[in-house]
């Protein structure tokens, strides 16, 4: 697009569609979620939830890094770390070393700075060493009402694509926006004129991308089942605030979810007018230098890592955590897989422990539950079809960096 | 519908979620438009400080950064 000098064009487009997008979304996620809760309710237990947290872990694990494996090392580190101190149920010492600091665990939020706020600033800083970081240009300019009507097809079904990536866990928006890109390429006429500046390409993506958002926040608040690395830091924030997120905040908490959800859909709309603000005045703001901001971010995040606990070592787990997502992430490990497998293990073990003793430590028991045995059986197929697919040959590489 | 109205007027009705709303639109945009550094950096940032709102605020902060960031 910006080869053709129709740039703001292309920008004008994707801050409509994203703005599109993100509002049916909206739309479509009040409308459902409320309806999910309620059947979550009334057929979900602990074990139904156990069930959940296997079939997120599997799909997780298939997507977003760069080999099936190392998907598989990804969510299986995640649940490591989320074994670390006191367990929960026996009270038995897990990977503690004699450490005092580990007996009350990792805490998740230094650990999530450092994957995603500390390894990033590494990343960058890296490419600026490189002089592969460049600096953003934005100019906008909007397509036509015909235009965009020519469109329309393209926009449909991207909005339908985004809305189911978003809705099964770990998938999440950016793979959504893949998808969405994908389809737009397989379904045209002019293939070969993706990546050329076609408007449909930018359109598909960003449509597809901003509709799995709304999607997203189903599982979430039906459930309480993070799809995504966004999502999981919002069961932190439920955490922090002492809420179990799941079904029963319909209840408990109603007008949190409808200031959520009104949030949302306001915020979709705002997109829209905020990308034509961003060109006048923010994109003065995104002039900053790396050198300014990289120190910036560091410096908020360790006061943040601080500020949790009042624990110094809390800002050493932290670097620590970013050093090792910053080499992780070279070499293709998924970073958003690992905080899935801490946030989902956590809630796995605790819900195990529910269904065991609610089943008198029957294991078998969870087939004899209907959606219990249903998950668990999606979960293992999705396990078999991705390492079938391994074994054949076609590797898997996706992404789930949102 | 009662309920989305309800849940815009509690919203829009308190002075300091008005705040925290535009905030988060704006954070978000700048924080998704800046390359390389994606909105999930500044979520991580904001994590441990939304002790200190209420659930209602941190929450829809974070769902708000969410839809403009990505």
């Amino acid at each position: 697009m910006t080869q053709k000098g129709q740039a703001g064009k292309a920008v004008g487009a994707a801050v409509l569609c994203s703005s599109f997008g993100g509002t049916c979304s909206a739309i479509l996620m009040m409308t459902s979620t409320e309806f999910i809760a309620n059947w979550a309710i009334a057929a979900f237990g602990p074990p139904e939830i156990f069930a959940l947290v296997f079939f997120g872990l599997a799909v997780a694990s298939s997507v977003g890094a760069s080999s099936l494996w190392k998907g598989w090392l990804s969510v299986l580190l995640g649940l490591m770390i989320a074994t670390v101190g006191i367990d929960q149920v026996g009270g038995i010492q897990r990977y503690t070393f004699g450490v005092t600091y580990l007996l009350a665990g990792i805490h998740f939020i230094p650990t999530i700075l450092g994957f995603f706020a500390v390894s990033e600033i590494f990343i960058q800083a890296e490419k600026l060493a490189r002089g592969e970081y460049k600096a953003p240009k934005v100019n906008l300019d909007f397509p036509t009402f015909a235009e965009f009507w020519a469109l329309k097809v393209a926009v449909a079904r991207s909005v339908v694509i985004g809305f189911f990536a978003g809705i099964l866990p770990g998938i999440g928006a950016t793979l959504a926006a893949f998808m969405g890109y994908n389809e737009a390429v397989r379904w045209s006429k002019t293939p070969e004129r993706f990546g050329t500046g076609e408007l449909e390409g930018v359109v598909a993506s960003e449509t597809a991308n901003n509709a799995a958002t709304g999607a997203a926040m189903i599982p979430l608040l039906a459930l309480g089942l993070p799809g995504g690395a966004l999502t999981a830091m919002m069961i932190g924030v439920f955490q922090i605030h002492g809420i179990e997120a799941g079904p029963l905040v319909f209840i408990n908490s109603n007008d949190l979810v409808w200031v959520v959800f009104s949030a949302m859909f306001f915020a979709n709309i705002a997109i829209f007018f905020l990308g034509w603000l961003q060109t006048k005045t923010v994109v003065h703001l995104l002039r900053i230098p790396f050198h300014l901001l990289a120190p910036a971010i560091l410096l908020l995040a360790s006061i943040g890592a601080y500020a949790v606990r009042g624990l110094t070592i809390d800002i050493v787990v932290m670097f620590a955590a970013g050093i090792l997502a910053f080499f992780l992430r070279r070499s293709g490990y998924s970073v958003p897989g690992i905080v899935l497998g801490l946030i989902l293990g956590k809630i796995g073990e605790q819900t195990f422990a529910q269904a065991m003793q609610m089943l008198h430590y029957d294991v078998f028991a969870f087939f004899l539950r209907p959606y219990s045995a249903i998950l668990l059986v999606a979960g293992l197929l999705t396990i078999a079809f991705n390492f079938y697919k391994a074994f054949a040959g076609r590797g898997v590489v996706k992404t789930i960096a949102d | 519908m009662e309920n989305f109205i309800a849940g815009t007027l509690t919203l829009f009705g308190n002075p300091t979620s008005v705040m925290i709303f535009c905030g988060g639109l704006l954070g978000g945009m700048i924080f998704g438009a800046i390359p390389g550094i994606s909105m999930l950096t500044l979520a991580a940032i904001l994590l441990p400080f939304t002790g200190n709102l209420t659930a209602t605020d941190a929450i829809m902060l974070f769902s708000v950064i969410y839809c403009t960031g990505v």
